[in-house]
């Protein structure tokens, strides 16, 4: 079954003479429950492509569909996780609270709402911060509050933009482990951007390539390695290699 | 603690001292620089025999209704044109002109509409007193965060619900400050029109002291506006790390 | 040019309207005038020179006092951002005397120094000092740390250190202080004016009311909101030319 399906998109920011082509003729389809990890160079528009399947961007030209609803404007089905955590939560309120945001105005109330947001902080081992602030947290700790945020939307789509981008190697890797996790476990369908190879190969079931000026599709690879993975054994076996070498030549040559 | 409150009032007492100590040797005029023991005096007796009271409220009660009305206009106005292009580019232009404009210049043109009532010390103290909360409003609203903004849209907000939950308290720690120095504002006219326009109170008070060379009555005014104005921003220094806690732990 | 036609269409409306409503007798002449008449009074006022005359005292006072804060204020300023040992002292005083309202001070004013200059700047002085007084502390504190320890390896003199150190380093922020300050004196050399001191275009409103002249009077009250306009676009062009650049690299 399809989830996504980016038909012939193409997409210009501006008007007339000053008109600036960003990303041409995208075509992809992402199954539902697949993770599909996006590479590319800084300024290719891969951020432009996942607002655009967000809903917070409309193509200039083609279409997005999400199932059979063709996408207007943003959805809670969509759950985006933005590279800047740092802008992205609500500096007056408690870590608990910016979970709950997207559970208000449900049929969840008072009490049970602080209850509901503080499992998911479990789910992302952060409930001992409950009731910090956000700038109380380091950085790899507020991109937690905000994926903690995007799990209590229950998207099926899950939109993840350079999460792990600013954080350090370690906190990286457990994110990213945590994350391939809730993605198997909520079934949920991922577009994952990135600009680390190594991310890549290692989160998806397929890799996309974008070239950049314009951006558009350079490269759709699968990846075959056995789920779930692991941070050693997986990025030793040969065939993590393999993609590896290939992809990186191709980033070489853009 | 201790030691620094001491060492702050170090430096009043020994001026107020010497002041003290110069004026009973008769080496200052007590036209001009009346002993503070008699300022203290005047001081104490205005308190006792309840003169004070009347004019301290007049002059309070009029500072609160005219910044109660800038702020509640300022706000609106500020959120209006802060979301809304049009009224922008309809407004902004004779704002900009209005605002370094002296507030006291329209108290003979408010005397002439209104006469001289309380309801023009009203009006000059809201026209004077609303820009700092207009304009700093119209910062806050126009200042929030664009991230913020995606954020609501992914989650389907409600207009209103934007409002309440992001815009608000994103545009509140500027709409404070632009209330704070709005209310400083508003003290000044409330004494400033009462001055002017002999409207009963504090300022009208000290006007009076000096035109009969009572000067320690006129000192005693000046210490009574001065901790009038201190107790205001010390209340308004409170109520901004309740309502802003998260923003001043910083 | 389109943005500003679209902002004069409010004041065009208002102005039109204030002329039709007072021609058709809706608005008294006595206390509102009209526009035609403000003009023809505003030029006359002009012309006989009695305008520009008020509007120089006026600005002598303000510039008077602005310079007698600037005197006091870098310097209080400076020490007590340079000296734990003041800000100890003298800094909560000065704490307690800056929420005055400067215009309480109006009467003291005249009583100590009389009807004149003297007394509207020295009102001045005291709602001006307290923007540049703060901006100097700021200023100075914010540049401690790295150039006090090259001043200590130096061995330098207190006083060299502050006039070769600390003065250039905190030039710009202070003047973003004045900035602040400039704006002030004008509005309260005009309120000094209004309430006592008979001088200036304040004093000039007032007689006009009371001789009932509205005519000349809002000519003056719009005289004042354009020479506040003037020194205030001044400022920004200063603002936007060279401080907000020297600012940010003082800050750093
Ligand atoms: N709102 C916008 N208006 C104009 N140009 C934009 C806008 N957003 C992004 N761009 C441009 O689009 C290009 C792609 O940006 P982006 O999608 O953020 O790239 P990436 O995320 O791959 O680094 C960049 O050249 C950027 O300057
Ligand atoms: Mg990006």
């Amino acid at each position: 079954m399809t989830a996504i399906d980016i038909r012939d998109v193409s997409l210009e920011y501006g008007e007339g003479s000053g008109a600036r082509l960003i990303l041409s003729d995208i075509s992809l389809t992402v199954r539902s429950g697949e993770f599909l990890s996006v590479i590319g160079p800084s300024g290719c528009g891969k951020t432009t492509l996942l607002r655009l399947i967000a809903g917070l961007v409309t193509p200039t030209r083609g279409a997005i569909l999400c199932g059979d609803r063709k996408v207007d404007r943003p959805s809670r089905d969509r759950a985006i996780v933005f590279q800047d955590y740092g802008r992205a939560l609500l500096p007056w309120r408690k870590i608990w609270s910016n979970v709950a945001l997207p559970l208000e105005g449900g049929n969840i109330q008072g009490a049970a709402l602080r209850e509901r947001a503080i499992e998911l902080l479990k789910v992302m081992r952060l409930e001992a911060v409950a009731d910090h602030y956000p700038d109380q947290l380091s950085g790899g700790m507020q991109q937690r509050v905000q994926i903690a945020r995007s799990l209590a939307q229950e998207p099926k789509i899950w939109l993840m933009d350079e999460p792990f981008g600013a954080l350090d190697a370690i906190t990286r890797q457990q994110l990213q482990d945590e994350v391939a996790r809730l993605a198997a476990e909520r079934n949920m369908t991922v577009v994952f951007i990135t600009h680390d190879l190594e991310e890549a190969i290692y989160l998806g079931d397929r890799v996309v390539v974008l070239g950049a000026h314009p951006g558009r599709v350079v490269e759709e690879i699968s990846v075959d390695l056995p789920k779930p993975r692991d941070q050693l054994t997986t990025r030793e076996d040969p065939r993590f290699l393999a993609h590896r070498h290939h992809l990186f030549g191709l980033l070489q040559g853009h | 603690m201790l030691t620094r409150i001491i060492l702050a009032l170090l430096l009043p007492l020994i001026l107020l001292a010497l002041w003290q100590a110069a004026a009973g040797a008769g080496m200052l005029s007590p036209a001009y620089f009346p002993a503070p023991l008699q300022t203290l005096d005047a001081l104490t007796t205005s308190v006792v025999t309840g003169k004070l009271w009347g004019p301290f409220a007049a002059t309070a009660w009029r500072m609160f209704q005219g910044w109660f009305a800038a702020s509640l206009a300022g706000v609106i106005l500020g959120a209006v044109i802060g979301f809304s292009r049009t009224a922008r580019e309809l407004l902004q232009p004779t704002l900009e002109f209005l605002r370094p404009f002296p507030a006291s210049a329209v108290i003979p043109a408010a005397i002439l509409i209104f006469g001289l009532s309380n309801a023009m010390a009203v009006w000059v103290i809201a026209f004077g007193s609303i820009w700092p909360v207009l304009l700093s409003t119209l910062h806050g609203f126009a200042a929030i965060e664009p991230r913020l903004k995606e954020v609501s849209a992914a989650l389907e907000m409600r207009p209103v619900d934007y409002l309440r939950k992001v815009a608000l308290p994103s545009a509140l720690p500027d709409i404070f400050t632009g209330v704070r120095i709005s209310l400083s504002i508003a003290l000044i006219l409330a004494v400033v029109v009462e001055m002017q326009s002999a409207q009963p109170g504090l300022g009208q008070n000290i006007l009076l002291a000096q035109r009969m060379y009572r000067s320690p009555e006129l000192y005693a005014g000046i210490v009574v506006l001065g901790l009038f104005g201190l107790a205001i921003s010390w209340v308004l220094e409170r109520v901004e790390q309740r309502l802003l806690a998260w923003k001043i732990r910083r | 040019m389109k943005a500003l036609a679209r902002g004069l269409i409010l004041p065009a409306t208002a102005v039109i309207g204030w002329e039709l409503a007072s021609r058709a007798g809706v608005l008294s002449l006595d206390t509102f005038s009209r526009p035609s008449d403000v003009v023809v009074a505003g030029a006359a006022a002009f012309v006989d020179g009695s305008l520009l005359l008020a509007t120089l005292q006026t600005l002598q006072a303000a510039a008077v006092g602005l310079c007698l804060a600037i005197a006091l204020g870098v310097p209080i300023g400076m020490i007590i951002g340079v000296s734990a040992a003041t800000r100890l002292t003298v800094a909560p005083t000065l704490e307690v005397l800056r929420p005055v309202p400067p215009v309480a001070l109006i009467p003291l004013s005249l009583l100590i120094l009389g009807f004149g200059v003297s007394m509207e700047a020295a009102v001045v002085a005291f709602a001006c000092v307290w923007s540049v007084m703060i901006a100097t502390t700021a200023a100075v504190r914010s540049m401690e740390g790295r150039l006090a320890e090259v001043a200590r390896a130096l061995e330098m003199r207190p006083l060299a250190y502050m006039r070769k150190i600390v003065l250039p380093a905190a030039l710009a922020r202070i003047a973003v202080g004045v900035r602040v300050a400039v704006g002030i004196a004008l509005v309260v050399a005009v309120t000094v004016e209004i309430v006592v001191n008979p001088r200036g275009l304040g004093y000039g409103m007032i007689i006009a009311q009371q001789s009932l002249r509205p005519d000349l009077m809002y000519a003056q009250l719009l005289w004042i909101g354009f020479v506040g306009w003037v020194i205030n676009w001044g400022l920004l062009a200063l603002d936007r030319r060279y401080l907000s650049h020297f600012a940010n690299a003082g800050r750093r």
